[in-house]
């Protein structure tokens, strides 16, 4: 036998060898990044995603450390449990392999954990189910085991040596009494935790092959198998005496010492043994799930499963197999590590390549910082033993003989485990249901209720997000003309929530209403009947369902492509289509502002804006694209400009009232929705000059000062108006711009004045606020979307969205099966709905119908007129003024002949500043009402276009119109002769609010001279007892009542020729003489008409 | 050497034979916990969501989670696939039809809704080890903080990717997924996304009326809905089932069976440690050859035989 020194500490060599300073560096970045990881999370470091939480820290620190921390036991095994003396020349080292690489497995796991504070906290809550919850057990208790075996070391080291240095010199005695102790009892009890220590490592290293069996459906089938325990097992005990060759072999080079062969070329004798058992359960493994048939996919999973067995296993052990490879160090190192390698790689596959998540959105690959994290555990691993082995007696030892009785042991312990796994379950089979069939209905009309307000309190208790619906029950009967499309069943009896189908049919059989949707349709989620929708989810259902499907089935007829839901003549923008998002139908509640404006004391309007931008910055941006804050926008209805998007006031378009913006910015600019837009300069990409509380101001209080471009009078509150914003209301629109135009209340617009803040119902029905009518707000019929508000007249291009009344009355609104309804509908070709439903408009609040500039500059007193209104004034000239106006009719196909600045005036004759476009022949005309202002203005006598006079700190201060033509045509950008003179011009006005109740609408005889006088309708219809045809041809607004009432409409009783038919193009009234593209049927007494009989 | 090899293959032998007796044991007490069908559940009607994301925003707020960067109005978010994060405990996805067919309603995308499934047999229950994740009586899987180490051990166990981790947070990062709004189902209320969704395509009932309020579904209107109601068996059954139009797996529903994979591991965990035989049984044989072998006497063993068979040192 040779003679081999006993193990001692290392004391011939350098402790800081290059190789230290190596590991020196990368300890120090690797806590660099753990420095990172601890101050700003794991996030900050690593590359873990919620697709893969476990990356190499898992995969490599604790797995892969683990794994190859088996040399520990592996040795103690043949070294203790076996007693072959020879091997305990490696155990130490083992050992001390062990202890360290447990300790860094946990100084691992405490880096990967992300509540590593809480460590402890499986030491007192239990879950005896979860496989980690053993493997976290079995390691704490086994790294506690490693470290009394190796106290034996310490106390050799130590004993009879203690020597502490300075002040601590006093507790000398007490540690070698300690020492002694130590080894005395450890000397006598030591085998109970070398035992100890193989029970649990085999209890771990199996069970740290169950962690990946809970992700069944994610592990990649060339690795899951039940048996991966007993694959992790037996890969362990293989990978104990490479391990311990590979690091037995490196010590020996880095201390210059001969690799001990004599030792290490009986222990490879084991090698292709454990390799082998471990390669037949491998192979055999896949071989009995059939999963040999990924293997040539070619996908990276697949390619590391390959180089992980072929190169990992399989080649170490056949190399193995021969002598002269395990009797050379070369070899034997080389075959080592390529074992040691394809055990890293084989657990990194377990736990990172093989887990394939469902939803990949992202990829993993470890991060720099989970790199060098991990390098840094290693590095200082490996420094650690560097120093252990400098101090305590681990190298050295005297190598002895082996034995092979450790196989059999392993085998059985093997067979044990293979007994204790479950048989799979059973897949059930769902069983299949039987087909039914749907019934058919056929629809028909009846009358129905006309609009019912959707604000049940049974929807309220489970949601407020929404104010409630108007939903317009009789145009939704009229279109569909089936009941039971919505009203599907009826209850049979009291409390019945599932009633019986209904029909067209049985509901005319029951000469009966069908019930409102709240008879079956109450709380939602109703156990006894969780079939049945709860009311919010009934209207949703069925009324989105319905809607999504017409938006989908065009309607078509001949060449021209009809929305589903509103059958008129041109196809219709989305507005009109049956709405399917959430805000078409129901806005949102606006939240009290009370806490969310955060202002205080006096603040001026712009720190206002700036507050509400805070949270609203969306809505800013919005509105730098609107025309109310451009004022101007795209107007593809203006003929011969459809494709610029620059029409507007602000720039060139021009009227008969106060003319033209163009240097009259600070008194015109306080109707923007903006502030200090006095020049030529305003910003209008800046968001911070918004207005909002002149929309959005719900205290009435808020008002802009006339001449201050924008700003608002002095001395408001304005911390409590921007605390009540809300959503406007027709006081916002109307009270502060819109009812004013023209310089005040009703001058500008027919339709529009200060009475419709609060109207009766009779002077406009869908604003009016008495009984009947519907309080309609402004944006109820201007849906806007983004700040853009959608409705347009003829006077103003800009467009934001089309609107008509169709598209919630439809093109066939007269509801019901009578004839007269038929009629009436047959007017919706011909006669827009204005027409009949707006006969007279400035009811009751006079409005401008003709101005005279030329008149203007002379002082004096001003005169007023039967109404109290002034017909001249010094700063504007003569007016006159009428209450309750009959409309001008005229033919409009939709667009619109405007003037622009720079136009060509009519010369020796009327200037049109917007005219209507149509005819008696165009199709797509229609017969509307108008407004038309008059007037006379001022024009340049040698160009020939309308001037845009400065007044505002123009005309108005200096009253020297040559002055104010100048100033004016350089503000806007056009010549000007010198020469002016004044031109007539005229203007319309779109009319479509003060519509009257339908009752008041103008009656059939009021148009038509034909029904007036008897025979009324029986000049073609039958006369049936229960119909009064006098009675029906005069039923509609009543002249003489208006009269009697205060209203100018003397004039108007008893007309039959309303409408002027022979200036619009008919031979005469249409009954007599025949439709614009058809001729009655019937033989009516008029030369040229066939005789039928 | 002879004479104790025989004996010790006699010993070990019959140990393995007694212990062999506790596998019936072992098995049947690694039994999933309790399937009763009446737990609280949610029925998910996939065609009849429009993909408001109501659901989302009801989510948010019940739990005042930090407002997302695109505002729940925001649809151009459907567009891509999204998955639950810390700070989204469900998320709506928007899946178009892989085949248009010819009837109306299969021209419209499917939208569907994801969140913590609340398994039967939760794997996540199962795998915490600590403990954190535990499965309640009226069906809702909760999370404990207080417990939590932060393995990330549930992420990997759950079969549909739902826990999701904070981990941006250095000191107290938690896992975080849908509470099933436990706090107000036991007393009665209802989750969140199920109050608000306007067109109660959530239906919250127990679990066995929501099998039967499904298959009635199906009954009525089967060319309307695919044959399968999602959950019902996957995994071993889950709280949250679904009805779909289109095949699930291509509205993104995970392919799996209906093994639930706690059975398997609880049977292995619990198989090996049945009264800790498998650990004691081993410590014995260990010991008892130690004793053999001399160690404990102090013998040191090298035998000739041993050094002609085994080649011994040069």
């Amino acid at each position: 036998m040779n003679m081999h020194p006993e193990a001692a500490p290392i004391e011939e060599e350098k402790f800081l060898t290059p190789g230290v300073m190596v590991m020196l560096a990368l300890m120090a970045v690797g806590l660099a990044f753990v420095a990172a990881r601890f101050l700003f999370g794991i996030g900050k470091v690593a590359n873990l995603n919620n697709q893969f939480p476990w990356g190499i820290w898992i995969g490599i620190d604790v797995a892969s450390g683990v794994a190859l921390a088996a040399g520990g036991f592996t040795t103690g095994a043949i070294a203790y449990v076996f007693n072959r003396d020879q091997y305990h020349a490696v155990i130490r080292p083992a050992l001390l392999t062990a202890m360290l690489g447990y300790t860094f497995v946990v100084l691992g796991l405490l880096v990967d954990i992300g509540r590593y504070w809480n460590i402890t906290s499986p030491m007192y809550n239990w879950n005896g189910n979860s496989v980690l919850f053993e493997v976290a057990m079995c390691v704490m208790i086994y790294l506690n085991v490693l470290y009394i075996e190796f106290i034996p070391i310490v106390v050799e080291r130590f004993q009879g040596r203690v020597n502490l240095p300075g002040p601590l010199a006093g507790l000398n005695n007490k540690l070698e009494t300690l020492l002694s102790l130590a080894d005395k009892i450890l000397g006598k009890v030591m085998f109970l935790f070398i035992i100890a220590g193989i029970v649990l490592s085999c209890l771990h290293q199996s069970s740290l092959g169950s962690l990946m069996l809970i992700a069944q459906y994610k592990v990649h089938p060339l690795w899951y198998t039940p048996i991966l325990p007993l694959l992790f097992l037996l890969s362990a005990f293989a990978a104990g005496y490479p391990m311990v060759t590979f690091e037995s072999i490196i010590v020996a080079k880095s201390f210059n010492r001969k690799p001990e062969m004599e030792v290490l070329t009986p222990l490879a004798r084991f090698m292709p043994l454990l390799m082998g058992i471990y390669l037949v359960f491998k192979i055999g493994d896949m071989i009995v799930r059939g999963t040999y048939v990924y293997l040539l996919d070619g996908t990276y999973q697949t390619n590391a499963f390959m180089v992980e067995v072929v190169f990992g296993v399989l080649l170490p052990f056949v190399l193995l197999l021969f002598k002269r490879i395990r009797q050379s160090a070369g070899w034997l190192f080389f075959a080592s590590s390529v074992f040691v390698l394809g055990i890293l790689l084989n657990r990194i596959n377990v736990f990172v390549t093989s887990y394939s998540p469902p939803y990949k959105l992202n990829a993993y690959f470890p991060a720099l910082g989970e790199i060098f994290i991990t390098i840094g555990l290693i590095a200082t691993l490996m420094f650690l033993y560097r120093v252990f082995v400098f101090i305590f007696p681990v190298l050295g030892a005297e190598p002895k003989k082996m034995s092979t009785t450790v196989a059999a042991l392993l085998a059985l312990t093997a067979a044990l485990m293979i007994l204790w796994l479950p048989a799979d379950a059973r897949a059930d089979q769902t069983v299949k249901r039987p087909l039914a069939l749907e019934e058919n209905i056929t629809p028909s009309i009846a009358d129905a209720p006309k609009v019912a307000i959707l604000n049940s309190p049974v929807v309220n208790k489970y949601s407020d997000l929404y104010e409630p619906v108007r939903f317009m029950h009789s145009k939704h009967a009229n279109v569909l003309g089936d009941c039971s499309i919505c009203h599907h069943r009826m209850p049979r009896e009291e409390q019945d929530t599932y009633g019986e189908p209904v029909s067209m049919l049985k509901l005319r059989q029951r000469q009966t209403e069908p019930v409102g949707c709240s008879a079956c349709h109450a709380d939602p989620f109703n156990s006894k009947d969780p079939g049945t929708p709860g009311l919010k989810g009934a209207y949703h259902q069925l009324c989105m369902d319905c809607h999504q499907e017409s938006e989908q089935v065009p309607h078509v007829r001949g060449p021209i492509l009809y929305s589903a839901m509103v059958r008129g003549p041109i196809a219709r923008t989305l507005d009109t289509r049956a709405p399917t998002d959430c805000l078409a139908c129901h806005a949102k509640k606006v939240p009290n502002h009370n806490q969310l404006v955060k202002l205080e004391g006096q603040v001026d309007a712009l720190a206002v804006t700036r507050n509400c931008l805070g949270c609203h910055e969306k809505e800013g941006e919005a509105i730098l694209k609107t025309a109310h804050w451009n004022w101007h926008g795209r107007s593809p209805y203006t003929v011969g400009h459809e494709k610029r998007v620059d029409l507007g006031k602000k720039s060139n378009t021009i009227n008969n009232f106060c003319i033209n913006l163009n240097g009259n910015w600070p008194r015109c600019t306080s109707c923007h929705i903006g502030y200090g837009w006095q020049d030529a300069n305003f910003d209008f990409s800046d968001m911070s000059k918004i207005d909002c509380l002149v929309c959005h101001d719900t205290t009435g209080k808020y008002e802009k000062a006339p001449p201050a471009a924008g700003y608002p009078i002095k001395n408001l509150d304005l911390v409590t108006i921007a605390q009540n914003v809300g959503r406007p209301s027709r006081a916002n629109c109307g009270m502060n711009c819109h009812f004013r135009g023209g310089g005040g209340d009703a001058v500008k617009h027919g339709d529009m004045s200060a009475i419709l803040a609060n109207p009766q119902k009779d002077h406009d029905v869908h604003m009016g606020v008495t009984e009947g009518g519907l309080d309609f707000r402004c944006q109820d019929c201007h849906k806007t979307r983004n700040h853009m508000i959608s409705g347009r007249s003829i006077s103003v291009p800009a467009v934001e969205g089309d609107l008509s009344c169709e598209y919630c009355h439809t093109d066939s609104p007269h509801i019901g099966s009578e004839l007269i309804d038929h009629h009436l509908n047959k007017h919706t070709r011909h006669v827009a709905c204005q027409t009949c439903h707006i006969p007279v408009y400035s009811k009751g609040n006079p409005t401008k119908i003709f101005w005279d500039w030329s008149t203007a500059g002379q002082d004096g007193k001003q005169p007023k007129d039967k109404y109290g209104k002034p017909t001249y004034v010094k700063k504007k000239g003569s007016f006159q003024w009428k209450e309750a106006v009959k409309p001008t009719y005229q033919w409009y196909n939709g667009t619109v002949k405007r003037y622009l600045l720079g136009d060509r005036i009519t010369e020796n004759g009327t200037t049109e500043l917007t005219s209507p476009v149509g005819s008696f022949d165009d199709p797509a005309a229609r017969i509307y009402p108008f407004k038309v202002h008059r007037g006379k203005q001022i024009s340049d006598a040698i160009y020939k276009y309308l001037i845009a006079p400065q007044l505002w700190g123009g005309y108005w201060k200096h009253w020297d119109w040559d002055k104010a033509s100048r100033d004016g045509m350089k503000s806007a950008g056009l010549a000007y002769s010198g020469e002016y003179e004044f031109v007539e011009t005229t203007m319309y006005w779109g009319l479509t609010h003060e519509v009257v109740p339908k009752e008041q609408a103008l009656s059939c005889a009021e148009c038509h001279a034909s029904l007036a006088k008897a025979p009324y309708c029986g000049r073609c219809h039958q006369e049936r007892p229960d119909v009064n045809f006098k009675d029906l041809v005069h039923k509609g607004i009543d002249f003489k009542h208006l009269a009697a009432m205060g209203r100018d409409v003397a004039e108007l009783v008893g007309q039959t020729n309303y409408i002027d038919y022979k200036a619009l193009g008919y031979d005469g009234d249409p009954i007599e003489t025949g439709s614009r593209f058809e001729k009655l049927g019937l033989n009516v007494a008029h030369s040229g008409m066939t005789n039928v009989e | 050497m002879e004479i104790n090899r025989r004996h010790f293959f006699k010993i070990s032998g019959a140990l393995a034979a007694s212990s062999l007796v506790k596998t019936d044991k072992a098995a049947k007490a690694a039994q999933a916990p309790s399937t009763a069908q009446d737990t609280f559940g949610c029925l998910v009607d996939t065609t009849l969501c429009v993909g408001c994301r109501k659901c989302e925003q009801a989510c948010n707020e019940r739990h005042s989670l930090p407002k997302p960067a695109e505002s729940f109005e925001e649809l151009a978010v459907l567009e891509k696939e999204r998955r639950m994060d810390e700070t989204t405990y469900t998320v709506v996805n928007k899946y178009y039809p892989k085949n248009i067919g010819t009837l109306t309603w299969r021209t419209r995308p499917t939208f569907v809704k994801f969140q913590c499934m609340h398994c039967g047999d939760p794997s996540c229950v199962s795998a915490c080890i600590v403990g954190a994740l535990t499965k309640q009586p009226n069906g809702a899987v909760i999370y404990d903080a207080a417990k939590c180490i932060g393995c990330r051990y549930c992420m990997v166990a759950c079969p549909f990717q739902v826990p999701a981790y904070e981990y941006h947070n250095p000191l107290t990062p938690q896992v975080r997924k849908c509470t099933f709004c436990f706090n107000y189902i036991k007393d009665g209320g209802l989750p969140a996304c199920a109050q608000i969704c306007p067109r109660e395509v959530i239906t919250f009932g127990k679990k066995s009326e929501l099998l039967r309020l499904a298959r009635w579904k199906m009954k009525n209107n089967p060319a309307k809905y695919v044959d399968h109601i999602y959950g019902e068996h996957e995994v071993g059954g889950t709280s949250w089932l679904y009805l779909a139009s289109e095949p699930f797996e291509t509205v993104g529903f995970p392919k799996l069976g209906t093994k639930a994979p706690p059975r398997l591991t609880e049977s292995i965990q619990h198989g090996l440690f049945q009264y800790f035989a498998a650990p004691i049984i081993l410590y014995a044989v260990l010991g008892g050859i130690m004793g053999i072998t001399g160690y404990l006497k102090g013998t040191k063993e090298v035998t000739s035989s041993d050094t002609e068979e085994k080649g011994g040192t040069p």
